[in-house]
């Protein structure tokens, strides 16, 4: 009832593990991959990175907010790590970089199902959404990386740019097979005994319920625009989440900061889901977008 | 070894850690060794500058995170390696019945209070300043484990792996609960830092203590993660 196919990409269920979140190691993944539709795993760079110093994370009201500073072994090192993935689900590598960099490294990984790029994280210089923010460096990337690779490719975007739609068109018209929204949106706490920011970076990304409004709106703004699919992402912690992303245009959905909470949050929204489609004897692919046919 | 005594108590189980933010330094997850203290070793800037707070000085706190220890039957070993007494100590706290603690140190300088431990203590140093000289898995070769209800073991990896092999060597791993010390950063499951193989158990989440059966076959004594997610190779 739940089974899709996205770019190719079969899922038993519409519920993505976001990137970031748990996606260190090839026996983490697979345990999520039992519940999950797809992993993607925690971004990879060219160069090993050790990330910031401690606190990189700390909750905020509604959710998190995170500097962990693209931490990763390098994407060669990593393709080690999870060359023999042997989970329930499609395995989708998070790539990130410079603008040059990002195309070479689908090499390291031919035994992906797809792949994410991360053009949206919002506290690395020189990477994510620094790149993510201009539409002709988004499509040079997603052309030069689909010239590399026949494999499916998302593009993660952030929603910390003027214009979202402007810079998912750009993906699409290099050649994006699908876009991710959203990414975390920039922010900040501060100590107030001690006055100094909290993260070690000062800034950070938000995450969780806190930012669900505007991933709802920039999926809902992507799917009038786009004809590639639209994944959700940002605050998904139940259900009604889960089926108001579809409502707004979202073919699935990434689940992050709710894994705080517990693995099995997947299992809790698919049971949700199924019980909404029966109620409503609706299939997944007629919600998808319903609330734009009103 | 120092321990800091915040002005009040965090409720917890024994064997759950805190993360502990020093402002301006880093943040560092730190077993409990009691409801309100952290007893800490210097072992780089942050437990430097924390060792030299004073009172009144203000410090972050979040948590307690994980998994502690849990108790069943009468009759316990507890096994400790240098700072990892410290977790144990608080255990002392839910204990009902015998506690043999077999307890190394490298020196007698070194060693903590004990009198939270009510019963035989064993104490080994590796210079001979106190106790006997020798390391806590010498302990062995005149106790035997297969006696207690229960073994609780916290201490230096290899010492664990040790523990683990021996234990297993007679099937008891199942008595056995490990605090496990891993590389964490958000503490709270969503990361990955500070994950294990073949599991994928989050040492924040489903640790930090752990069932002797959980460590059978892992990456114990054998390698673990740093900070960018390479593994380095336990040595001696």
């Amino acid at each position: 009832m739940l089974e899709i196919t996205i770019s190719g990409m079969k899922m038993k269920n519409p519920l993505i593990l976001a990137s970031g979140i748990l996606g260190t190691t090839a026996s983490l993944l697979e345990r999520v991959s039992m519940y999950a539709g797809a992993v993607v795993t925690k971004s990879v760079t060219p160069e090993r990175r050790n990330g910031y110093r401690n606190p990189v994370i700390s909750g905020v009201y509604g959710g998190f907010i995170n500097a962990v500073g693209l931490s990763n072994p390098s994407a060669e090192y990593f393709s080690e790590e999870v060359r023999n993935y042997s989970g329930d689900a499609p395995l989708i590598i998070s790539l990130a970089g410079d603008e040059d960099s990002i195309p070479g490294l689908v090499d390291y990984f031919p035994f992906s199902s797809g792949f994410e790029i991360n053009l949206s994280c919002p506290h690395v210089k020189g990477a994510g959404m620094e790149l993510g923010s201009d539409p002709e460096v988004v499509k040079k990337i997603c052309r030069n990386v689909k010239k590399a690779t026949d494999k499916p490719v998302w593009v993660k975007l952030s929603p910390n740019v003027v214009n979202i739609t402007e810079i998912a068109e750009s993906a699409e018209k290099g050649g994006a097979d699908g876009v991710v929204a959203v990414n975390t949106m920039r922010g900040m706490m501060i100590d107030v005994e001690t006055g100094i920011p909290i993260l070690s970076n000062i800034y950070g990304g938000v995450s969780g319920k806190a930012i669900k409004p505007v991933a709802l709106k920039c999926v809902y703004d992507l799917y009038e625009v786009l004809s590639i699919p639209v994944i959700g992402c940002g605050g998904v912690f139940s259900w009604k989440d889960a089926i108001e992303f579809m409502l707004a245009g979202a073919r699935a959905v990434q689940i992050g900061s709710a894994v705080a909470r517990n693995l099995r949050i997947f299992c809790a929204v698919q049971e949700g889901i199924k019980d909404y489609l029966m109620r409503k004897n609706a299939t997944l692919d007629e919600i998808v977008g319903m609330s734009h046919r009103r | 070894m120092v321990t800091l005594v915040f002005n009040d108590g965090i409720k917890s189980i024994p064997g759950q850690f805190i993360m502990v933010y020093v402002p301006e330094y880093e943040e560092i997850p730190l077993s409990l060794s009691s409801e309100s203290s952290v007893t800490i070793r210097v072992v780089g800037n942050t437990t430097e500058k924390l060792a030299s707070l004073e009172k009144g000085d203000l410090i972050g706190i979040r948590g307690p995170y994980g998994n502690g220890f849990e108790v069943r039957g009468n009759k316990f070993l507890f096994l400790a390696g240098g700072i990892g007494i410290a977790p144990l100590k608080y255990l002392c706290r839910d204990i009902n019945g015998e506690i043999v603690l077999a307890y190394g140190e490298k020196s007698r300088d070194y060693i903590i209070n004990l009198d939270s431990f009510t019963g035989d203590k064993i104490i080994f140093t590796e210079d001979g300043s106190e106790g006997i000289r020798g390391v806590v898995t010498d302990v062995f070769g005149f106790i035997s484990p297969s006696d207690y209800d229960q073994i609780f073991v916290c201490g230096p990896e290899l010492m664990m792996a040790e523990v683990v092999n021996v234990l297993e060597k007679q099937n008891i791993l199942n008595r056995a609960q490990f605090s496990v010390e891993r590389y964490i950063k958000c503490g709270i499951g969503l990361c990955g830092s500070c994950s294990m193989d073949p599991h994928g158990i989050r040492i924040c989440r489903e640790g930090p203590v752990l069932s002797g059966e959980m460590l059978k076959n892992s990456e114990l004594g054998r390698y673990c993660r740093d900070a960018s997610g390479w593994k380095h190779v336990w040595k001696d």
